[in-house]
């Protein structure tokens, strides 16, 4: 269909499809609205056509049945109007006047001549012989009967033949007259109704009072004797004839005595109550509206076709001119500026829009010669600025390069210090651990030896030898310190406390020393949480008061707090020699010492600012320096503060008497340096314990295979020889023993893995030199903790905040 | 090569075409083909009803006329058993309507004709007869044209009105109107209304018919009263030789008698029959159930004289001459 109405050769969406489209939409849109509108109103014509032909063919139909009848009456009236029973006009006149009357009208069957007293006078018949003076009286059950009175019609019925007949009795002439009585056969009627053309298949037929099919064409239909009470089109007339209507039936679309759909009319026939039917099949007789509506749907098929021919040519024709522009524009789009634009054979707005586009290409087209030179101009340009712009990349290159190399050689010299420090950090490890070991023997060979003396020389001498060996220890352990600070190993252990904890310690370590000194001492109590680590705050705080106590001859030393902001400053102040202004920035590094009284240069090692500098930088905590030569300084600390809670005082209660704590106790010691050995054995029997001494883990399993006790403790040093350590030696003696037996490991070693063995084994861990003090101290902690070791946790998950030379517990920071 | 190859699918459409209508054809000429099978006792060509048969088809139904095959079956009319195998052999070679043309073919037809739809003709009761049911609805296959004729008296009575001073009249009947009409009985009584004698002489054959009407007994009636039977038909021309030889007026069945030179016909329309019959077979042959079509009547009475003819009672009275409808 697309093809044939021309639509092939558009382009969907196209101006000109749509054109084509709404044009000829329209203009079918028309067609059909007219099309439809003259098929609905022929259809109509044709309706009230055929009701108005039936209506003429019913009326005469009827009028011509009706004549029919009025002939024979005529007839019979006619007959009616001799003298009869005068002279020469008897019954045998009578009879001849009947056979006229028979001859003339083949319907009629039968004569009967009837006195006004109902007597049969004369009976002419076709079939019978006749009867003349029979005077018998008219059966009472034929329907004549009734019938006395002018011109009317009986019932129908029947005989042997089964032709309907019909009785019609006509009045005599005169007043008192002899009436007749004839006979009708309906099949004659046949004559009148099959006469009588319905189209080629329509029919008339004829339906008496009692609704039997009395006249069709057809003479056998009639023959049958047909009660059509209940044919639909003779039930709607009689409801009709009832109601008073003149209209029976009036081309109605009904269904015909063939059961065939069909248009009927009905009339009544005025001389007896007869229906009179004309039937014309539906196809026959739509034929004409059928006709129309074929003729008009062609003439529509046809406008149709010519209307999309037409709207395409039109389309096509409208839509031209605009596609050459689109044209066009897409060359002009396509930068095509010389391209033309021109519609032939128009001189409309097409046209003008054409030539106004021609141009605006020509405006364009000047335009872009204009902007094309000034890209030309801007392009060189651009090529200086760029040629330019290389040669300071090329410099910047350089200089680049230059940096690369000066940040490569700081880089190298930043390694080189690391490694460096890193070497002088394992240089004093080791030195710290080779020196460590002589100065632990030496400690305790001297403890013991100043116990042994009882002359007050020698035991002065065996003091002096003492404070000598306290102070290598403490010189010692300043530098494990800050090798340890240096090394990276320390890492804070962050907790929020009272600070006033901590100022107690101080306050407890610090008091006799500065009476002894007759120095006023004084720490001022805070109640303050701050953010820090106890442990490393109380070193920092016991380098500074040490330093103050070390500088200060006359006058004391005060420790206080004060809020600075959302921070606490703890200050430690004293009335020492003070600091000159020039050395304010030498005071934090390693073995600066300041004033010259031999007291001074006899205590002072140069090493507690460096580490309280290492220790707050790793805190992240600031310190300042405020100091006047001659008349004392202030170091002050400042950490975050934090907002007040009540926390539970773990201090560490004041130990009990160590050496009644430890003695009774079986002591194991493992030591594969024999003086070590001897020694620990010494002071293990000092204080009153039983010591089993071994070098090696073999031995000691031997060892404790003589005895039936228990070790209550294990003091082994970390390396034991043949590879093996101080911790498996402690698994391997709590697996024989099958008891957790408390243990103490000593070792000269600073490993950062120590103090997490340590803890996995629930041991105590010291660092060489170790001091007769504070191994007892441990040894009856560890005791302790052991007798309280189901109501407590092991000693190394409290706070550690010991001083310098007190306990140190699961040192893993 | 091209109008070669675009006239080929043209060329296909058009003996397509041609099948169809050749099947159509066939399908109407031959392969449904008629077959008519009619009962007769003589040959095709000198039976006269046959003939009538075949003109009111050819008139009538001229469509059917030219389809159909016509057979004429040719039966013994004095043979009952005879013609009963007849029918049976032409009912079984299955016609499309077997057309009885007598009284006794339709009984015999009836009886032996199974589904093979028979239209008939003939003067007997075809109720009383056992040929159908009922008159309205005939029942079985079978239908026709009933010619049942009670018309005896009326013929008496104008043959009495015809010649007045008539006062014995010879009945030349056969044996099927005397048993299945009752006609002695009936016409005796009929007569004697009259002021008539009546004699019933009995004939089978025309030997029957040239007897009879031979004896000397024959010149003692005053006229003759000859009802519509078979050896009337038969004997036709042989009874209106004798009349005229006895010069004595004769009343006939039917107005071909009259034709033929006989004085007085009455009858029932007897030119219905034969169109009727026409009609009747071609509905059957439409396919119309022969037992649902009511048997039908002639509607039609004909009076047919001779008024030139004389005889030793003078010429025909003038009252029955004007009732007539045919007047030689």
């Amino acid at each position: 269909v697309l093809r044939l109405v021309g639509l092939w050769g558009l382009r969907k969406g196209s101006l000109a499809r749509r054109y084509a489209v709404l044009v000829g939409g329209m203009t079918l849109v028309l067609l059909v609205s007219s099309g439809l509108s003259e098929m609905y109103f022929g259809y109509r014509e044709a309706r009230e056509q055929i009701a108005t032909l039936q209506q003429v063919q019913a009326i005469a139909a009827a009028r011509e049945i009706e004549q029919y009848l009025r002939v024979i009456e005529d007839g019979i009236r006619e007959a009616g109007k001799f003298p009869w029973g005068q002279p020469r006009y008897g019954l045998q006149e009578k009879r001849e006047e009947f056979y006229r009357l028979l001859v003339l009208f083949p319907a009629i069957v039968e004569l009967r001549d009837v006195d006004p007293l109902g007597f049969e006078q004369l009976f002419v018949s076709r079939t019978e012989p006749d009867r003349l003076g029979s005077r018998l009286e008219v059966d009472s059950a034929e329907p004549s009967t009734t019938l006395v009175r002018a011109v009317q019609y009986g019932p129908t019925f029947y005989r042997e033949t089964a032709d309907p007949l019909v009785l019609m009795h006509v009045e005599g002439a005169r007043r008192g007259a002899h009436s007749t009585v004839a006979t009708i056969n309906l099949r004659f009627l046949a004559d009148v109704v099959s006469g009588l053309r319905i189209g080629d298949a329509g029919r008339t037929y004829l339906v008496d009072s009692a609704n039997r099919l009395i006249a069709h064409p057809r003479t056998s239909e009639v023959l049958r004797q047909q009660d059509l009470s209940d044919f639909q089109p003779v039930k709607r007339a009689r409801r009709a004839a009832k109601e008073g209507n003149t209209s029976l039936l009036n081309a109605s679309d009904t269904i015909g005595l063939d059961q065939q759909p069909v248009i009927a009319t009905a009339v009544r026939l005025q001389r007896a109550d007869w229906l009179l039917f004309v039937e014309q099949p539906r196809s026959e007789a739509l034929i004409p509206a059928l006709a129309t509506l074929t003729r008009t749907l062609l003439l529509l098929a046809f406008g149709g076709g010519i209307a999309a021919f037409a709207s395409m040519l039109f389309a096509r024709r409208m839509a031209a001119p605009i596609v050459a522009l689109r044209e066009a524009t897409e060359r002009v789009a396509a930068g095509n500026l010389d391209a033309d634009v021109h519609v032939p054979g128009r001189y409309d707005e097409i046209q003008a829009l054409a030539r106004d586009f021609q141009h605006m290409v020509q405006r364009l087209r000047e335009s872009y010669s204009g902007l094309e030179m000034q890209v030309t101009s801007r392009t060189a340009e651009l090529s200086q600025a760029r040629d330019g712009l290389q040669a300071q990349a090329l410099a910047l290159d350089s200089l680049n390069q230059r940096l690369v190399e000066q940040l490569d050689e700081a880089s190298r010299r930043k390694d080189e210090a690391e490694r460096a420090n890193a070497s002088k950090t394992r240089f004093l490890a080791a030195a710290s651990h080779d020196l460590r070991q002589p100065m632990h023997s030496i400690g305790l060979l001297v403890s013991l030896l100043g116990d042994r003396m009882h002359d007050p020389e020698h035991q002065a001498l065996a003091k002096k030898v003492m404070q000598s060996v306290s102070t290598m220890e403490e010189l010692f352990s300043s530098l494990l310190d800050i090798s340890k600070l240096d090394s990276g190993v320390v890492h804070p252990n962050w907790e929020t406390f009272d600070v006033d904890i901590v100022l107690r310690r101080i306050d407890r370590t610090f008091a006799p020393q500065a009476a002894e000194r007759q120095l006023r001492f004084r720490v001022r109590p805070a109640r303050a949480l701050v953010r820090s680590d106890p442990v490393l705050l109380e070193r920092v705080l016991v380098n500074l008061v040490s330093n103050a106590l070390r500088y200060t001859a006359t006058g004391g030393v005060l420790v206080g707090c004060r809020r600075r902001g959302d921070r606490l400053g703890v200050l430690v102040v004293d009335t020492g020699a003070g600091i000159p202004r020039e050395h304010l920035d030498d005071i934090f590094d390693e073995f600066v010492r300041l004033g010259t009284t031999a007291f001074d240069h006899a205590k002072g090692l140069g090493l507690g600012l460096s580490i309280v500098k290492r220790s707050a930088e790793i805190l992240g905590h600031d310190i300042a320096v405020r100091s006047v030569v001659a008349k004392g300084s202030a170091f002050e600390l400042l950490m975050p503060r934090m907002a007040y809670l009540a926390v539970t005082e773990t201090e560490t209660l004041p130990a009990p008497d160590a050496a009644s704590a430890v003695a009774g106790a079986f002591v194991v010691v493992v030591d594969d340096d024999e003086e070590n050995l001897r020694s620990m054995e010494a002071l293990c029997l000092h204080w009153g314990c039983s010591a089993l001494c071994a070098g090696s883990t073999a031995e000691v399993l031997a060892a404790l295979e003589q005895h039936l006790r228990t070790p209550d403790l294990i003091i082994t040093d970390y390396r034991i020889g043949d590879g093996d350590n101080g911790f498996d030696l402690i698994s391997r003696l709590r697996t024989a023993v099958e008891e957790p037996v408390p243990a103490i490991v000593v070792t000269a070693d600073v490993g950062t893995d120590l103090p997490l063995r340590a803890a996995a084994l629930d041991a105590t861990l010291l660092h060489k030199p170790t001091g007769s003090a504070k191994l007892l101290a441990a040894m009856a902690a560890a005791l302790s903790s052991n007798g309280s070791e189901a109501q407590a946790q092991p000693a190394g998950r409290h706070h550690g905040l010991g001083a310098r030379g007190g306990v140190e517990r699961s040192e893993h920071r | 090569m091209h109008i070669g190859r675009m006239a080929y699918p043209f060329v296909a459409a058009l003996v397509v075409l041609c099948a169809a209508l050749a099947a159509g054809s066939c399908d109407g000429w031959i392969l449904d083909r008629p077959v008519i099978a009619y009962v007769g006792y003589l040959d095709a060509e000198t039976d006269a009803p046959f003939q009538r048969f075949k003109d009111a088809l050819r008139r009538g139904e001229p469509e059917l006329f030219r389809r159909a095959r016509i057979e004429y079956i040719t039966g013994s009319d004095t043979d009952d058993a005879s013609l009963t195998r007849t029918v049976r052999a032409a009912a079984q070679r299955r016609p499309t309507v077997l057309v009885a043309p007598t009284g006794t073919s339709a009984q015999i037809a009836a009886r032996v004709a199974g589904p093979t739809p028979v239209v008939f003709a003939g003067y007997l009761n075809p109720v009383r007869a056992g040929i159908v049911k009922s008159m309205r609805v005939p029942g079985g296959h079978i239908t026709g044209v009933s010619q049942e004729d009670w018309l005896d008296g009326k013929r008496l009575e104008i043959l009495h009105d015809a010649f007045p001073s008539i006062r014995s009249v010879a009945v030349l009947t056969d044996r099927s109107w005397a048993e299945h009409y009752n006609g002695p009985a009936r016409i005796t009584a009929d007569a004697q209304r009259l002021g008539i004698r009546a004699t019933v002489l009995l004939a089978q054959t025309q030997e029957d018919v040239d007897e009879l009407m031979s004896a000397p007994a024959a010149a003692l009636f005053d006229a003759w009263y000859v009802p519509p039977t078979y050896v009337a038909w038969l004997s036709e021309a042989q009874i209106i030789r004798h009349l005229q030889r006895l010069e004595v007026p004769g009343v006939f069945g039917t107005t071909r008698d009259v034709a033929s030179g006989g004085h007085i016909g009455y009858e029932q329309d007897t030119s219905f029959v034969w169109p009727t019959v026409a009609r009747l077979v071609a509905r059957v042959a439409a396919g119309e159930d022969a037992g649902s079509i009511p048997v039908e009547r002639p509607r039609r009475y004909l009076l047919a004289v001779r008024a030139n003819a004389q005889d030793r009672f003078g010429l025909i009275s003038a009252q029955v001459v004007r009732r007539a409808d045919l007047v030689y």
